[in-house]
């Protein structure tokens, strides 16, 4: 049966990370509202009601938390969680045969093909690196006093990209960060190969059917938060005369040392805080569909895997995972591709061993 | 007082259980990986064998050799396929490799030989075969390694003893492989 598999990139996990971090944006509000109100929370606990009062110091220190950094918290979570779906998006593959994992050489695929196959995105850092290891074990690109020197060119079966790579190597005049040609060189060349192919255009993607979803999320919050009010406000007068000095407090802690001396309207109070939540929530949902928009398409590649690029996406997978658990390629320097060949430029390229990557771009820095 | 002192240590008693499997589970992880990179090198080798006696039948019309040469070969090739263990497969290979390079430098003093399509194109499969030897010997290297780390390192180590993980050794270099082939002027016969 086919399945999918996902590469579990470093800019994947990096981003997960991330993700989860932000987490500690309206965590950390309201752990400082806690901090603020301690005292009073303490006097409000103590009433006839404490389970009622407990909720409205979580629901004053929650709001509070929330009017303070939801802005923040909303738009760099959908931001980078619609970034994140779409990176696993790029980086998953349909299986064909399903194998755990593949031992032979990934033959004619250079590093920047493996890398597009892949996740669709090329990594100049690890991709450069792991290119300059591969010519050095084909014998054309040498190392001699901190420069790069060619040789043997003409013996060597180099296409335009790999040419492109080694003058600009040799020639001081590629850089890592701001060359964009080699990495156009490399699509093209992989494009050609059929291994990945070009997307028409936007449209081929997928609709906004999560638009569609926040806004009847939107409603149903808006719906649900006006009902809590109207439900409470009419309940009792007096509770609306309270709440009407109540609104005229000037800071949150003046509010609350006026709410505790009416502990019989806690319950009600619980209600409304927690429609005042909900309100929240569906006035910014908007605000986090545009983050999420823009998270996707930062993060969206016009390329997509052929039934070949997927194939060879199983191998690489295949590669990745034979490399990680058969191999300690992960502590191998430079110097033992003599030893591994093609294995250790496979683990550079598939992130399996980052101080190779290191060395050669502090390297390069140095030239 | 006496039952929360028996909950802390129950749970401390699941806690031990819970990580003894899960050292356990990894121990054996690890184990088989081992046990089938072994096999992958085993695997190698029999291919290599069976290439053997097609070299033999489209060189011997073309080249004379010894006879001791010949049967050394067919001795050495039958031992790599029924070695017992990889270590044995292993060495048997190293020899036997001996002798096939005795045979390879036979043929370069035959241009007819060296002309051939069928023996260009076993003389590229028995290299091609021999670098997956070499390459399926260092990732086993490397796996027996991870596994003899991890069954020495505290506290997997109890654990290990315990439950009879021994150290695997590794593959190294041969004798045969050590020393240099010699070139032995009694191989051809001209």
């Amino acid at each position: 049966m086919k399945k999918k598999k996902t590469f579990q990139s470093e800019s994947l996990h990096r981003l997960v990370l991330l993700e989860r971090l932000v987490w500690l944006i309206p965590i950390g509000f309201f752990l400082w509202n806690l901090w603020v109100f301690r005292e009073l929370s303490g006097r409000m606990m103590e009433s006839e009601h404490p389970v009622a009062a407990g909720i409205i110091i979580v629901g004053v220190c929650a709001t509070a938390a929330f009017v303070r950094g939801v802005v923040l918290f909303l738009v760099l979570k959908a931001l980078l969680y619609c970034a994140k779906k779409q990176m696993i998006q790029n980086n998953t593959f349909q299986t064909v045969s399903d194998f755990e994992y593949y031992r032979d050489k990934l033959e004619g695929l250079s590093p920047g093909a493996i890398s597009l196959i892949s996740d669709l995105k090329i990594e100049q850092k690890k991709d450069v690196a792991a290119s300059i290891l591969k010519y050095k074990e084909m014998g054309v690109l040498k190392e001699i006093d901190g420069r790069y020197v060619a040789e043997n060119l003409e013996q060597a079966q180099l296409r335009e990209s790999d040419t492109y790579l080694i003058n600009g190597l040799v020639n001081n005049t590629f850089s890592v960060e701001t060359d964009g040609q080699w990495k156009h060189l490399v699509e093209k060349e992989t494009i050609k190969d059929g291994y990945v192919a070009k997307i028409g255009s936007w449209g081929q993607k997928k609709g906004c059917s999560g638009c569609v979803v926040t806004l009847l999320f939107q409603i149903v919050l808006f719906v649900v938060a006006f009902w809590l009010c109207f439900h409470v406000m009419d309940g009792s007068s007096g509770f609306q005369q309270m709440m009407d000095r109540a609104i005229e407090s000037g800071s949150d802690e003046q509010l609350l040392n006026y709410i505790c001396g009416y502990p019989q309207y806690y319950p009600m109070l619980a209600e409304m805080f927690f429609a005042l939540i909900l309100l929240v929530i569906a006035l910014f949902s908007p605000l986090a569909v545009v983050a999420g928009v823009v998270g996707t398409a930062l993060n969206m590649k016009m390329i997509r895997r052929t039934a070949h690029g997927n194939e060879m996406a199983e191998c690489i997978y295949g590669m990745k995972n034979f490399i990680h658990d058969y191999s300690n390629l992960s502590q191998a320097d430079q110097e033992q591709v003599v030893l591994w060949d093609d294995y250790l430029i496979y683990a550079v390229v598939l992130e399996e061993n980052q101080q190779i990557v290191a060395e050669i771009m502090e390297r390069r820095k140095k030239v | 007082m006496s039952l929360i002192i028996l909950i802390v240590v129950g749970v401390i008693v699941v806690l031990l259980i819970a990580c003894a499997i899960k050292m356990y589970n990894s121990l054996i992880v690890l184990k088989n990986r081992v046990e089938n990179q072994g096999a992958q090198i085993e695997v190698q080798l029999k291919r290599r064998a069976d290439l053997i006696p097609n070299l033999i039948e489209t060189t011997k019309g073309y080249a004379k050799y010894e006879k001791g040469t010949l049967m050394a070969v067919t001795e050495l090739r039958s031992k790599v396929l029924n070695a017992a263990s990889t270590e044995e497969s292993y060495q048997a290979n190293a020899e036997l490799n001996k002798e096939v390079s005795r045979i390879m430098a036979v043929s370069e003093n035959y241009p007819e030989l060296k002309a051939n399509t069928n023996f260009l194109q076993l003389q590229k499969e028995l290299a091609d075969t021999e670098d997956k030897v070499v390459k399926a010997r260092q990732f086993y290297n490397d796996v027996v390694t991870k596994y003899n780390t991890e069954i020495m390192l505290f506290p997997k180590s109890i654990f290990a003893g315990m439950f009879g993980f021994r150290k695997v050794a590794l593959l190294e270099a041969t004798a045969q492989e050590r020393e240099s082939i010699k070139m032995d002027a009694d191989t051809f016969q001209f």
